[in-house]
């Protein structure tokens, strides 16, 4: 079953007579509402599991075995991934790659305490084995697994018309000689063109131990320009890229034209920067992309599996003032089609906008299930992973700063010297000292309240809470990056997980931070 | 849980081949991966997470009428397998022609090195899961008599075992496995304000009997959170450098390891272009890459294209040698291919560790952690967050962090003073710790 797709799967729920849950995972797939014209009343959720090539009373056999040496839960998350690219460079398509996965994990949890193990056999007696490994953390009586499997309805937050690996390549490779060409001439000092087209979607299954069912379908889609511009000896590379949790129409229009020019201006302007300064000084974060500082200063120290442990600087802040007034911050995972979105989390909970802090004030931590019985409340739809192969923890989903009262120009009034920081690489944070760096690809000094010379490739370095707390102004024009801002990578039990986040924020001013610069 | 069968692994790579040249596909290198694990990890003195694990992969690389690509799959039933390839011959032959993929040349096919490079142990291949816990208690305890007041002691095990058989359509069969431990040790501590310092620390070998005294690496990741207490950022300004040998591979990573990649410097994108045969560094810098040193994680007989490895100098007095250029980049510069990344990294040593050159220094910031950051390889440009300890007449003034390095990595490598002589026999970098002039270093 490796190779169904999604249309195929379809095609065969269809032809067994019933549809089930996938007209709650597809509301808006058109080939989906053809074959979805006659859902049967009370159609067994089991045609996705046929994906898995699982029936609901394989599953009850599975948790019925991780419970038996007792435990507080139980789960089994099924997983099939298909992802496929191209790339171009030196006007040739000479790159072409794709991965399929499919497996499925299996969780035991005993309070805090995590079995888990998974399988890429999708047989029954490899699964009911590895719910035998999960159990292992648990010695108590046994439990029973559950005694009927409710299906949920799953709000449907990627709502597509056609599936982006159904994509003819063809059109691909067109797109990317388009993108080619538009870089070669947006400018005379062009160099090296690399361009790449990526295309992902993944069927998930979650069948819990309370009985819990939920399906997912999660698409995602990328397109990136890569350039290397040269004025004399001096040579600089820039990028751009656009993607989310959606298909080819993103790229629809001029859409490979905007790419390819957008990646040639930033390089084009790192050919004007001059050295980055050192010290403290003002910054003003430029909207959207910017995110990445709540991302890092704050959003962290939030997920709450450092705060029940107790080793996040913000575990026992809850009602406690950690930033300026102006700072009215969310995590929301409901955005239709963004990167940081999810219909469900991996651990069967509905995508959730929370508030974490409302005007300086820490209102809540995102939660996976632990946490939120650690903490008695309810699940925040945070528990996320990066694949089959790895347990849920706390993770962000969206992280949004929201409005505030100034225009953007207000922010540059009185800087004499500071900087502009418009475009970001990666960052860090260190979680118990609530130290955070970013670093800034691309920007501007600020000079007497106007914008003057480009920077680029400097770190900025500060401490959450403290920074935070010198946001002096909030302008009032919120964005969220169009470029997918990737992913970000969370150290857990058992290794790094890497899943794909994105942030959002209106320009805001920072009193005074490190920028790490030589001049 | 499996245990990895040299045999069967050779047949079913075997089999992977026979069906990609009966899809049509011109030539192939199928490597095959297996590999299994057991996680444990404690705190204060609890079981929180197991996990266990057995998993394999396909990874293709596949040729058709001059066209290239690579493919992943984990469904090795033949219908399914056949099914794949089908798919990935129709997506390979849309795409256009490049002459420069094509398969290693003959002659860095062969002779497999006849070398044992012991790289197994028998225990491991097993799983030393039933000692598991007493291993993270041991750790546990060594932490908790250094820190009896940490808010938290972690410790976590984890062993595998790990193997490739790599073959090719030019008749290449090649098979290579390796087991390791590691075993880690976490410890947070209370600062003032409300701060939590983390230490941690790590050892990491291929065979059990190799591991040092798992109470003594929890007492030092204790003793890490300690020495950090009160840290706070200090003066904007030029400071002498010492990077820690544990840091190092932070640095080189950025300053060697990125722009010597064949990519870069195909495509012009890296400051070390055009340098071979080139003074880069001082006199005293000499690094080799040696694939052959036993019982090293980065040692192995060939590489992911299945071409031989050979020792290779990278820089020799300060001169650099050697690029990294798999057989697409080396057909694309019109050279022959080295290898496609390093192995291990060895270094000619000094006289003395990074403290000892500490403790002789006027004044040096001495780093023991780097955070975040990045650098671009094109221009050398580098900035990025650092904690350590000032030091000023060869005393520790105070420990400092929330501070940024910058510099030009073209210019740090000449402005190399010293070569410690204490490398990490863990890292695949066996790279000592390194004192340089001064950079600037911003703090408050």
């Amino acid at each position: 079953m490796l190779d169904i797709t999604r249309r195929e799967f379809l095609k065969s729920a269809a032809a067994a007579g019933s549809l089930l849950c996938m007209s709650a995972v597809l509301p808006d797939c058109k080939s989906a509402s053809k074959v979805a014209a006659g859902p049967q009343k009370g159609a067994s959720p089991w045609q996705y599991g046929q994906l898995f090539g699982v029936s609901a009373e394989d599953c009850q056999k599975v948790l019925h075995e991780a419970l038996k040496r007792g435990g507080d839960f139980a789960e089994i998350y099924f997983q099939n991934r298909a992802n496929d690219g191209l790339s171009l460079e030196e006007g040739i398509v000479n790159d072409a790659w794709a991965v399929t996965d499919i497996g499925a994990g299996v969780r035991v949890v005993v309070g805090d305490q995590v079995g888990y193990a998974y399988t890429e056999e999708l047989t029954l007696e490899a699964l009911l084995n590895t719910a035998q490994t999960a159990a292992l953390i648990a010695s108590g009586a046994p439990v029973s697994g559950p005694e009927a499997l409710k299906p949920v309805k799953v709000e449907n937050r990627f709502p597509i018309t056609y599936l982006p690996t159904e994509w003819p390549i063809a059109e691909k490779m067109a797109l990317l000689r388009r993108m080619d060409k538009a870089a070669r001439a947006a400018s005379a000092k062009v160099e090296v063109v690399v361009c790449s087209i990526e295309s992902t979607y993944d069927q998930v299954l979650i069948v819990r131990s309370d009985g819990l069912v939920a399906a997912d379908f999660r698409p995602r889609i990328s397109l990136n320009c890569s350039v290397s511009v040269r004025l004399g000896e001096r040579v600089e590379r820039n990028y751009y890229t656009i993607g989310g949790r959606t298909n080819q129409e993103l790229f629809a229009g001029d859409a490979p034209e905007r790419v390819a020019k957008e990646a040639v201006r930033r390089a084009e302007i790192c050919l004007e920067a001059v050295t980055p300064p050192a010290g403290e000084m003002p910054l003003v974060l430029a909207p959207g992309e910017s995110g990445i500082l709540l991302h890092e200063a704050i959003g962290h120290a939030l997920e709450a599996d450092f705060n029940r442990k107790g080793i996040s600087l913000f575990s026992d802040k809850i009602g406690q003032k950690v930033a300026s007034d102006l700072c009215t911050i969310v995590d929301d995972g409901t955005i239709p089609n963004v990167d940081g979105s999810i219909s469900v989390d991996d651990e069967g909970n509905p995508s959730h906008r929370t508030v974490l802090v409302e005007k300086g004030i820490l209102k809540s931590y995102m939660h996976d299930r632990i946490s939120a019985n650690h903490y008695h409340v309810a699940p925040t739809g945070n528990g996320k992973r990066q694949s089959f192969r790895f347990q849920p923890i706390p993770r962000m989903t969206n992280t949004l700063l929201l409005n505030g009262p100034h225009s953007p120009e207000e922010l540059f009034n009185g800087i004499t010297r500071g900087i502009y920081a418009i475009s970001f690489t990666n960052g860090s944070a260190n979680i118990g000292q609530g130290d955070f760096v970013f670093y800034i690809n691309y920007g501007y000094l600020i000079e007497n309240g106007k914008l003057t010379s480009p920077i680029k490739d400097v770190n900025l370095v500060g401490n959450g809470p403290e920074i935070l707390g010198r946001i002096d102004r909030v302008a009032n024009n919120f964005a969220m990056p169009e470029t997918a801002s990737g992913y970000c990578g969370k150290s857990s039990a058992g290794g790094v997980q890497r899943v794909s986040v994105n942030f959002g924020l209106p320009a805001v001013r920072v009193s005074k931070i490190t920028v790490g610069g030589r001049a | 849980m499996a245990i990895i069968a040299k045999e069967s692994m050779h047949n079913e790579a075997a089999l992977i081949l026979k069906t990609i040249k009966e899809t049509g596909f011109d030539a192939a290198t199928v490597s095959l991966d297996h590999g299994r694990k057991f996680v444990m990890e404690t705190q204060d003195g609890a079981i929180k997470f197991l996990k266990e694990t057995y998993s394999k992969a396909a990874n293709l690389n596949l040729f058709k009428d001059g066209r290239n690509g690579t493919f992943v799959t984990r469904d090795f039933r033949l219908d399914e397998l056949k099914k794949f390839l089908i798919k990935a011959r129709e997506m390979l032959v849309l795409t256009d022609a490049d002459p420069a993929a094509t398969l290693p040349p003959d002659d860095r096919l062969s002779p497999l090195p006849d070398i044992d490079l012991d790289l197994i142990d028998q225990g491991l291949i097993n799983s030393k899961k039933n000692e598991a816990l007493k291993i993270c208690r041991q750790i546990e305890a060594g932490a908790r008599k250094v820190a009896p007041d940490a808010i938290t002691i972690e410790a976590s095990f984890e062993d595998g075992h790990y193997a490739t058989e790599l073959v090719n359509t030019k008749g290449f069969a090649g098979f290579k496995e390796s087991t390791a431990m590691v075993v880690i040790a976490k410890v947070n501590i209370k600062d003032k304000n409300g701060k939590k310092r983390l230490g941690f620390d790590y050892d990491s070998v291929t065979h059990f009997s190799d591991a040092g005294d798992f109470a003594e690496l929890g007492a030092s990741a204790a003793q890490r959170a300690l020495d950090m207490v009160g840290a706070a950022p200090i003066a904007t300004g030029d400071y002498p450098i010492i990077v820690d040998s544990r840091e190092t591979y932070q640095l080189l990573r950025e300053m060697l390891i990125r722009p010597l990649a064949g990519s870069q410097i195909y495509r012009k994108l890296s400051f070390l272009q055009d340098k071979i045969g080139k003074k880069i560094a001082p006199d005293f810098l000499t690094i080799r890459d040696d694939p052959f040193i036993k019982r090293a994680f980065g040692s192995e007989p060939f590489d992911a294209e299945g071409m031989v490895n050979r020792p290779m100098p990278v820089i020799e007095k300060g001169i650099l040698r050697n690029y990294y250029f798999s057989t697409y980049w080396a057909n694309k510069m019109q050279c022959a291919p080295t290898t496609d990344s390093y192995t291990n990294w060895i270094f000619d040593l000094g006289s003395r560790s990074g403290k000892e050159m500490a403790e002789k220094v006027e004044k040096a910031i001495y780093i023991n952690d780097f955070s975040g950051g990045n650098s671009n390889p094109l221009t050398g440009e580098f900035s990025k967050g650092i904690s350590g300890f000032l030091y000023e007449k060869g005393r520790l003034v105070q420990p400092i962090t929330n501070m940024n390095l910058a510099c030009n990595l073209g210019q740090m490598l000449l402005d190399l003073e010293e070569v410690g002589n204490d490398p990490i026999k863990s890292s695949t970098i066996k790279c000592p710790s390194l004192r340089f002039k001064a950079m600037k270093v911003a703090g408050v």
